[in-house]
């Protein structure tokens, strides 16, 4: 099942820039474990809402992934915190962007 | 032009998510929209030498108002995105009780904005350009910072307002 989202801000320039669209892949459950190095996803988080970020490490003995964004001003886990992966709901495949088209990620 | 097509077709369905500057920063400035709402007014000023003095190259003439069109449409955008992360992010409980018309001008800056990039009013875009200086006086008001009204020393050449520092 494919969601489409759109990215609100410039955290995770020069990927996505504010505006574009991702479309992305929900998450079984049984894949978020096996969620790769690198991959960009959706998640929910307690305080701050729906975010978009590129996962990091993922912990699958813990059931926790860290996350960091693209940008150099954006957040990831050290503020963020690690994040349940209960709480990663997609991962991005592909982009429609404002300026720079159709991306594959 | 598919971005424009998907948001046509399916872009009120779109989920957010949000890929802002989180760290917080604390960098709040509205110079920015400023100038934005400046370059809305000079882009209509240019639209409309074209138009008196049109060249003979249709094409040319084309090419430049095009050029005018969406660069007006992006800075009226970016007015309303500016002042929006002030308005939400940096404008608190506090401020709100200090001054309490800030949501009526946050208000009336993006209706004339969403008018500046509807039409080619003149009279819309000035308007936008006091209605910014407005709330820059009651942004750097928050801070306890003053602020001084000068003519741009570029076209086109409307009163601005600057923080005194």
């Amino acid at each position: 099942m494919y969601k489409l989202f759109r990215v609100r801000g410039r955290s995770m320039l020069p990927t996505l820039e504010d505006g574009d669209f991702v479309l992305a892949r929900r998450l079984p459950r049984r894949a978020k474990a096996a969620l790769r190095r690198d991959s960009i996803v959706c998640l929910r988080h307690r305080e701050h809402g729906s975010l978009i970020k590129r996962i990091d490490q993922v912990d699958a003995e813990s059931s926790l992934a860290s996350v960091v964004s693209d940008g150099q001003t954006g957040t990831g886990s050290d503020t963020l915190g690690d994040i349940p992966l209960a709480h990663i709901t997609h991962v991005a495949k592909l982009v429609i962007g404002r300026r720079r088209g159709l991306r594959r990620l | 032009m598919l971005h424009g097509l998907i948001d046509k077709i399916a872009g009120a369905s779109a989920t957010d998510v949000e890929a802002h500057c989180d760290v917080p920063c604390a960098i709040y400035d509205p110079a920015p929209l400023l100038i934005s709402a400046l370059t809305v007014v000079r882009m209509i000023d240019i639209m409309e030498e074209l138009e008196g003095h049109k060249p003979d190259s249709a094409i040319a003439y084309h090419n430049t108002m095009g050029r005018c069109v969406a660069q007006k449409e992006e800075h009226a955008e970016a007015v309303k995105h500016d002042v929006r992360v002030i308005w939400g992010d940096y404008l608190k409980a506090p401020q709100f009780e200090k001054f309490p018309n800030s949501h009526d001008l946050v208000h009336s800056i993006m209706l004339t904005a969403s008018k500046c990039k509807q039409g080619v009013s003149r009279d819309d875009a000035v308007k936008l350009v006091e209605l910014c200086n407005e709330f820059a006086e009651l942004f750097w008001a928050t801070k306890g910072v003053d602020t001084k009204r000068a003519v741009c020393p570029y076209k086109p050449s409307l009163e601005t307002v600057y923080p005194v520092l």
